[in-house]
């Protein structure tokens, strides 16, 4: 594989040098500024689980094993409020037939820290701190014109919406094209490397990286119809790192030696005037090994996900519906039929955000606070049963709103309760352009609660319903 | 000093005198020169009779000979409770001018006094004689002759030059019979049909040497990003379809002037936006549609208007392309489409529409690298190989072959786009929303039949923060493939509106042209009120 991989590189170098140099340069960005008022968001991220008294923020629930959920006290009389600020630079130098991208991202909380070396933090007095976080930084380049190829630390999001890897950056190498009549991804990235240290210090064996492979071919069957197949392979060999899969009936994760997980699935969208109807269908395979000897029998992998969205052009707006399904692992189960996401190796690599929920799952808009009742689709386990709608109008001239409604629950019954309904969702949002750019949105989102949050590890529980308020400002340029 | 000397004073006082009593009556007295910028209030009629819808023009006929002549910045005030002065003064301009018309007998006077506003000095005053009202329109070419000359330092030739005939001053193109071709593409009635009154690119060696603005219309309370011209009525006079976000505007060209045509305007909801506008006789009944390319809500959805009984009336509606109009492939105008992409805004082949009974249809496809939007598009013959030019998504001008490769691409940087089509949120893999700017065509404009000239807008502007598309100037150029890529022959005075599309329309003969403009006056926004103006320019 390493040899392989530096011819590659060699040859990328190769075609880069030799190509004419004729750069543009283009700068763009955007500084968002929000300020929230919520009984629930605390300027973290991930899964929270909401309760009434006891635990804060940052206390993890700790059964099973290794379920670490965030518990969050969710009461009106606990209401935080606060301002954040991100700001996103990328950098384009683009010839014809070869450029390079640079995409840096700094974020802050109004008066939190100065003078620090951290990410996500120096907006207090004064600021001054090193806090500028590289997201991309590649280069592409032609080698024929149907071809592009991605090389560097660059983003990636599947062809199921996100569910599996969504708006994930990774440092690897992708070939994008055509190659009539079809359409056609495939390459090749490293999610960790190393003997699972972080990759600060990294030792011999080599055998301990966890690597992703990628193979996709879409095409236009019929007018008016785009059809795919994808196939993605994940296959880690730190041991360490899987850890964190939030596995439901193993009695701790020792000894385990790989992960080879499998994903075959089709994505399709066809138009018919005035919808669009679109979905796809995934199945997750695989195994778990463990090092020989080890009382734990390998696991085999079996997940399955699909999805289906009709958009509809409706009067003077438009509208949408969508519903999800991910499988999910009951205690009593031998398999282990969540579906492995790239969460599993950093939070929020899996990212599904196309119903635009606030509370319920993920939000596309989200800054450093982004907490939700499920981050990731595999929902600690359990899987999920998802339906989301909106219809979002122009108001009059610059302004736009939007409605929304969705609805949570588990797959199989959550961790923590025998339930599993997690809630149901409405949300508005108004957005204003204020002149070319500058955009005000307010957002507003309330949920109530669903009986799986009646009882915490069979203790009774009565948190209030979530709910957030938000206004943002933000300039693109 | 002796007898001498006293000679020497005398002829001295003399000469002194002269050349005093020279400046004095000398007909460039008034050779100062002032700022080029005046504001005309309405004309007053002394006439006994009825001449007021002749006098009504008069201010419009000379403001546009003004700024043809000299150039000039020329504000019309209109008539309201402010006085001239007080008007002109909140105006901004230095100058005043105010006309009457008397009738004296069997013939008439106009007199017009211009004023320099902030001393309250009379600047300048000027007459003409017109022995019927017919002669009035036609002397007040001579009277804005003389001010430019004497007023702006202008000399033109328009004075000495026996006054045109005020009927059509600026005539439709005649209808050229275009070559004839199989009709692959064009569902017309048939090959013999009447030819449509466009435009083609006429042979013969016809070099264009100048740009100049003639007039322009009132000001439009919108950003319009789109124009196109056609005699949509038959009456022989070119009207002038613009369109801003979700308003279809409608002007004609008559007299030297660009004036309201009825219905003016056509609006549609807030979930509309105008992309683009096409004027085209495509069934061949010699009635030009007007095609008008709608995104509504994410999906293309054009529709075609056509002038009947005094009105605009839709022929068809729910077209899934971006329209567009090649001037010339394979030796004659077709119409050609786009549709919108299901994950992007454009996507696809090029495919050649036709249009018949009020439907249209598509015809054979064209593969072409056209992934960025078919909007930058055009088909003109340019030497042996160039079949294509093509404002790319970087605003490059290039030449492609019949494949989409390209021959040549230029290192400008031209059209200058800044309506644009956003689909989809901010992810976390980018800085916004999918963006599209609808960028500018590039039109044929006479020379040679296989390398014509060609006319495209270009705008300065940041190269580098090309988002914010903000741009310092702008101008219309005429250009040509020349061997050594694209070289800009002449072009017009650089502005610092920007001027968002352009449209021309060949003289008769093809000596010349018309170029109606789009140009943008104020952005629209939460603070600011847009307005844009068409503007008409002479290719000479």
């Amino acid at each position: 594989m390493r040899k392989g991989l530096i011819l590659v590189l060699a040859g990328a170098l190769l075609a880069v040098f030799a190509l004419p140099a004729m750069a543009e340069f283009n700068f763009s960005g955007f500084i968002r500024s929000e300020g929230i008022v919520s009984n629930y968001e605390r300027f973290d991220a991930g899964t929270f689980i909401p309760v009434s008294t006891g635990a804060e923020s940052g206390t993890t629930i700790a059964n099973p094993a290794i379920l670490t959920k965030r518990l969050l006290v969710v009461r009106t009389d606990r209401t935080a409020h606060y301002a954040q600020e991100r700001s996103r630079l990328r950098f384009e130098s683009k010839g014809e037939n070869v450029g390079a991208v640079a995409f840096f991202e700094l974020d802050f909380r109004y008066g939190d820290a100065q003078y620090t070396v951290a990410r996500n933090q120096g907006g207090g007095l004064e600021a001054d701190s090193i806090n500028l976080e590289t997201k991309n930084v590649y280069v592409w380049f032609k080698p024929m014109p149907s071809m592009t190829v991605n090389v560097g630390l660059q983003n990636f999001t599947d062809s199921y919406r996100g569910i599996i890897l969504g708006y994930a950056d990774m440092a690897g190498i992708f070939f994008t094209g055509k190659y009539e009549p079809v359409d056609y991804r495939f390459g090749w990235a490293k999610f960790g490397s190393g003997n699972g240290a972080g990759g600060a210090t990294f030792t011999v064996p080599e055998d301990k990286d966890v690597d992703f492979y990628a193979l996709e071919v879409h095409g236009s069957p019929v007018k008016n119809a785009r059809a795919g197949l994808n196939l993605y392979y994940i296959r880690d060999s730190q041991s360490t790192s899987i850890a964190s899969i939030p596995s439901i009936g193993f009695t701790g994760v020792t000894g385990l030696n790989t992960a080879e997980v499998y994903y075959v699935g089709a994505d399709a969208s066809f138009t018919f005037n005035p919808f669009t109807l679109s979905g796809f269908a995934l199945y997750n395979f695989g195994k778990l090994k463990f090092v020989p000897g080890s009382t734990n029998e390998d696991v085999d992998i079996k997940a399955w996900a699909a999805d289906v969205r009709l958009d509809a052009a409706l009067g003077p707006g438009k509208g949408f519906i969508e519903g999800l399904y991910v499988s999910g692992t009951e205690s009593s189960d031998d398999e282990f039929k969540t579906l492995v996401t790239g969460s599993t190796w950093a939070l929020a690599a899996s990212f599904y955000t196309t119903t635009d929920m606030q509370i319920l799952l993920p939000n596309i808009g989200d800054i450093n606070t982004s907490q939700a009742l499920a981050y990731e689709v595999s929902n600690s386990g359990a899987g999920m049963i998802h339906v989301g709608a909106g219809y979002t109008m122009p108001l009059m001239s610059k302004l736009t709103g939007k409605l929304g409604v969705g609805y949570l629950r588990g797959a199989k019954k959550l961790p923590w309760s025998d339930k599993k309904s997690q809630g149901t969702e409405v949300n508005a949002n108004l957005n204003y352009n204020l002149a070319k750019g500058l955009d005000l949105t307010a957002i507003g989102a309330y949920a109530w609660l669903g009986d799986a949050y009646d009882t915490i590890n069979g203790v009774a529980n009565d948190p209030d319903n979530p709910y957030k308020l938000l206004a943002r400002l933000n300039y693109a340029f | 000093m002796g007898s001498g000397g006293k000679k020497i004073r005398r002829t001295g006082t003399a000469c002194a005198l002269f050349l005093f009593a020279l400046a004095i009556l000398s007909p460039t007295a008034f050779s100062a020169e002032y700022p080029r910028r005046v504001a005309i209030a309405p004309f007053v009629s002394l006439a006994k009779e009825d001449i007021q819808q002749t006098v009504s023009v008069l201010p419009r006929l000379l403001s546009s000979r003004l700024m043809a002549l000299a150039g000039a910045e020329v504000t019309l005030l209109p008539s309201g409770t402010k006085s001239p002065a007080e008007a002109a003064k909140s105006s901004g301009v230095p100058l005043l001018a105010q006309g009457t018309v008397a009738k004296l007998g069997k013939g008439f006077s106009i007199d017009v006094t211009i004023t320099e506003l902030e001393s309250g000095k009379v600047a300048g005053a000027f007459f003409a004689a017109a022995n019927t009202e017919d002669d009035i329109i036609p002397q007040l070419g001579v009277l804005a002759g003389d001010i430019s000359e004497k007023l702006f330092g202008v000399k033109s030739a328009a004075r000495a030059a026996p006054p045109a005939p005020a009927s059509a001053p600026i005539a439709a193109p005649t209808a050229v019979q275009p070559p004839v071709h199989p009709a692959a593409g064009l569902s017309a009635a048939s090959a013999a049909a009447p030819a449509p009154t466009a435009p083609v690119v006429s042979s013969g060696p016809w070099e264009p040497r100048s740009i100049v603005k003639v007039t322009a219309s009132d000001k439009i309370p919108d950003e319009v990003f789109r124009v196109t011209m056609g005699d949509v009525d038959g009456d022989g006079d070119p009207e002038i379809v613009a369109i801003g976000r979700r308003t279809i505007y409608f002007y004609k060209v008559k007299g030297g002037a660009i004036l309201p045509f009825p219905p003016v305007r056509i609006a549609r909801g807030l979930e509309h936006h105008f992309l683009n506008v096409e004027i085209f006789d495509a069934d061949g009944d010699g009635k030009p549609e007007i095609f008008i390319t709608d995104l509504v809500n994410d999906r293309l959805r054009s529709f075609i208007l056509q002038y009947r009984d005094g009105t605009f009336a839709t022929t068809a509606s729910d077209i899934p392309h971006f329209i567009v109009l090649l001037s010339d492939l394979e030796g004659k105008k077709v119409l050609a489409g786009q549709s919108t992409g299901l994950d992007q805004i454009f996507l696809g082949n090029l495919h050649l529409l036709n249009y018949s009974k009020g439907k249209v249809t598509e015809g054979r496809s064209i593969k072409l690298p056209l992934d960025d939007g078919i909007f930058g598009l055009n088909a003109i013959p340019i030497g042996k190989d160039g079949k294509f030019v093509y404002i790319d998504v970087d605003e490059h001008l290039r030449l492609w072959d019949g494949k989409g490769k390209t021959l040549s691409k230029t290192k400008e940087y031209f059209s200058g786009a800044r309506d644009e089509v956003t689909r989809g949120p901010t992810t976390r893999a980018s800085t916004g929303p999918a963006n599209t700017f609808i960028r500018g065509r590039v039109m044929p404009l006479g020379g040679e039949a296989d390398n014509p000239y060609l006319l495209v807008r270009q705008a300065e502007g940041s190269t580098i923060v090309r988002n914010l598309r903000m741009f310092k100037n702008c101008r219309l150029v005429i250009g040509k493939y020349d061997g050594g890529g694209f070289s800009v022959k002449t072009s017009s005075e650089t502005m610092e509106n920007l001027i968002t599309d352009a449209y021309p329309l060949e003289e008769k003969g093809g000596r010349g042209a018309i170029v109606a403009a789009t140009v943008l006056e104020e952005t629209s926004s939460a603070i600011t009120t847009p307005a844009s103006r068409l503007f008409l320019y002479r290719v000479q």
